[in-house]
């Protein structure tokens, strides 16, 4: 919002102001103001929640008060048009750099630099590993590439960080990883930061390839749970880089209402590619690597249902499947389905899937939900009402559509991910709304 | 590592780069006989600001004389650009835009 703001007084020479909910209006204010609009935007603020009310309580809404000056909310309107600009607000010019960040922190005591790393929040606020400059020269020696390397520039909430092969060393180390994990951990870094949103994202970490084998990456038993080191340290890297590269701090510029628990650790594990069913290719094979090629890939999403029982021949697994993937929102058509091997072998072997890409397919053409429940989701409103707006198909036609309606969101089966884990204990599935990136190369990493 | 032993530690943040400073447009001296663009960006669905937007144009033609509002749907959202709308505003000779609401 203070994007469109700042580009309507730049471009039409015109005063803009913002309307914001007071959830997130001190951080358009702050925040945004500061590392990625440079214009100290003047806003107003309505009451949370806006949307989903009633449209007596919107229209009262300008009765009221603004919520951020306490005025009553149409002078505030008014005033923040017409009152003439205070100095601060006429500035103009390159802005200097925050406080430089030293390389090395105050020496101090182990107690007090843990309170500060707690502080700062840049820690999962689990125990970590203190990056003392040995430790993290340890870590560089698992790769080839040069300390002062970027690997990515992080500007999502703003500031333009560069993350640096160093920077990205210590917090694997933080994280406990060894030198082994780094080129794993440098590739998860290219896809640095996590998904932060105020609706509480997830994330996923699979990795294919040799690797998986070499560094003891869990794909059996517990391949999900915490059972396992690498799985363990390469999971919770990204959630620390994420949050020392990102600044992500709570109420600053992490706004997730509920937050996610699967944030600690991202849910990272291999894929068991020795599993698969005969004609069934490992996930990075299906994104256009070899199969000797080591990757990892990045879901973002929010939600995970799982099959809790066995599978059943009396309802065969993929309706079941298909059942559960209608309550997601099916934003950008992703889903990614994490199956143990039994379940593949069923699902191959029992009913004819003969590859993941037919399973995906199905999936596409069999999972329906009413066009109500499909636009009655706050995501889809933000993202696919403007589709539909520009006339862009099928949004245009389902807009139209009565609301019990049946759609079939799923329109791309190749954002309907697939990915077999798990030790055969039990014929158990995860289906998750969680689209997955295309993979990052460990391998260039090394 | 002994407590009250002093240690030094390598700083995992990142220095940031302060956005350029940006100074906001002229404001006006009053709303009489203005044109003010209404600028939705369809945050969760239009509707909410719809509403907002048409309750705030009776309140402001009950106070102001000859103010005109104009109401505009985003192509793109929140999240993309719309140079149609930044191309309409200038060429409508506007004279300030409310951009809003998200939340």
């Amino acid at each position: 919002m203070s994007r469109w703001a700042k580009q309507i007084q730049v471009q039409c020479k015109i005063p803009a102001i913002g309307i914001a909910s007071d959830n997130i209006v001190h951080y358009a204010t702050g925040y945004v103001a500061k590392y990625q609009t440079g214009m100290p935007t003047r806003y107003v603020a309505v009451p949370f929640p806006f949307t989903g009310q009633p449209r007596a309580v919107d229209v009262g809404y300008v009765t009221g008060k603004d919520m951020l000056s306490g005025q009553p909310f149409m002078s505030a309107v008014v005033n923040a048009l017409t009152t003439p600009l205070t100095p601060e607000e006429k500035l103009s010019g390159t802005g200097s750099e925050e406080s430089m960040e030293p390389r090395l922190l105050e020496p101090d005591t182990e107690d007090n630099l843990r309170a500060l790393f707690e502080a700062k929040e840049w820690t999962d606020f689990n125990s970590i590993i203190l990056p003392t400059e040995k430790r993290v020269m340890a870590m560089l020696k698992g790769t080839s590439r040069k300390p002062d390397e970027v690997v990515t520039t992080v500007n999502i909430t703003g500031g333009a960080r560069q993350l640096t092969v160093e920077k990205v060393a210590i917090s694997a180390v933080m994280a406990g990883a060894t030198p082994d994990h780094f080129p794993a951990i440098l590739a998860l870094a290219t896809m640095a930061p996590f998904g932060n949103s105020t609706s509480s994202m997830a994330n996923m970490v699979v990795i294919n390839g040799p690797i998986r084998n070499k560094l003891n990456f869990n794909c059996g038993t517990n391949a999900t749970g915490p059972y396992n080191k690498s799985n363990a340290v390469v999971g919770r890297a990204y959630t620390v880089m994420s949050k020392t590269a990102g600044d992500l701090r709570n109420n600053v510029n992490a706004w997730e209402t509920l937050g996610s628990n699967l944030q600690y650790n991202n849910i990272c594990y291999g894929e068991n590619e020795e599993a698969l069913p005969e004609g069934w290719e490992p996930l990075h094979v299906q994104m256009g690597f070899k199969v000797s090629d080591n990757v990892v890939t990045v879901g973002t999403g929010w939600s995970s249902i799982a099959s809790v029982g066995a599978s059943q021949m009396l309802y065969p697994t993929h309706h079941l499947m298909r059942d559960y993937m209608s309550s997601f929102c099916a934003s950008g058509s992703a889903a990614t389905i994490v199956m143990d091997p039994t379940v593949a072998g069923l699902l191959k072997d029992a009913h004819g899937f003969q590859s993941k890409e037919q399973l995906s397919e199905w999936f596409s053409q069999n999972v329906q939900k009413t066009a109500g429940s499909y636009w009655g989701n706050g995501v889809i409103q933000s993202i696919a009402v403007p589709f539909a707006m520009q006339g862009l198909e099928p949004y245009a036609s389902w807009r139209k559509l009565p609301d019990d309606a049946l759609i079939k969101p799923f329109t791309n089966p190749k954002a309907i991910r697939v990915v077999v884990a798990g030790g055969k204990v039990q014929t158990m599935w995860f289906v998750t709304d969680f689209g997955m990136r295309r993979g990052a190369k460990i391998d260039d990493w090394a | 590592m002994e407590s009250g032993e002093k240690i030094t530690l390598m700083n995992p943040a990142i220095t940031a780069k302060v956005a350029e400073r940006v100074p906001l447009a002229p404001p006006l001296a009053d709303l009489n006989n203005k044109t003010i663009y209404m600028v939705n960006l369809s945050w969760e669905g239009p509707d909410a600001a719809n509403y907002l937007y048409t309750a705030m144009t009776e309140w402001l033609q009950k106070r102001y004389t000859g103010v005109k509002t104009i109401q505009k749907v985003t192509a793109e959202g929140m999240f993309g650009g719309d140079p149609a709308i930044v191309r309409e505003v200038t060429a409508s000779k506007a004279d300030c835009a409310i951009v809003g609401v998200a939340g």
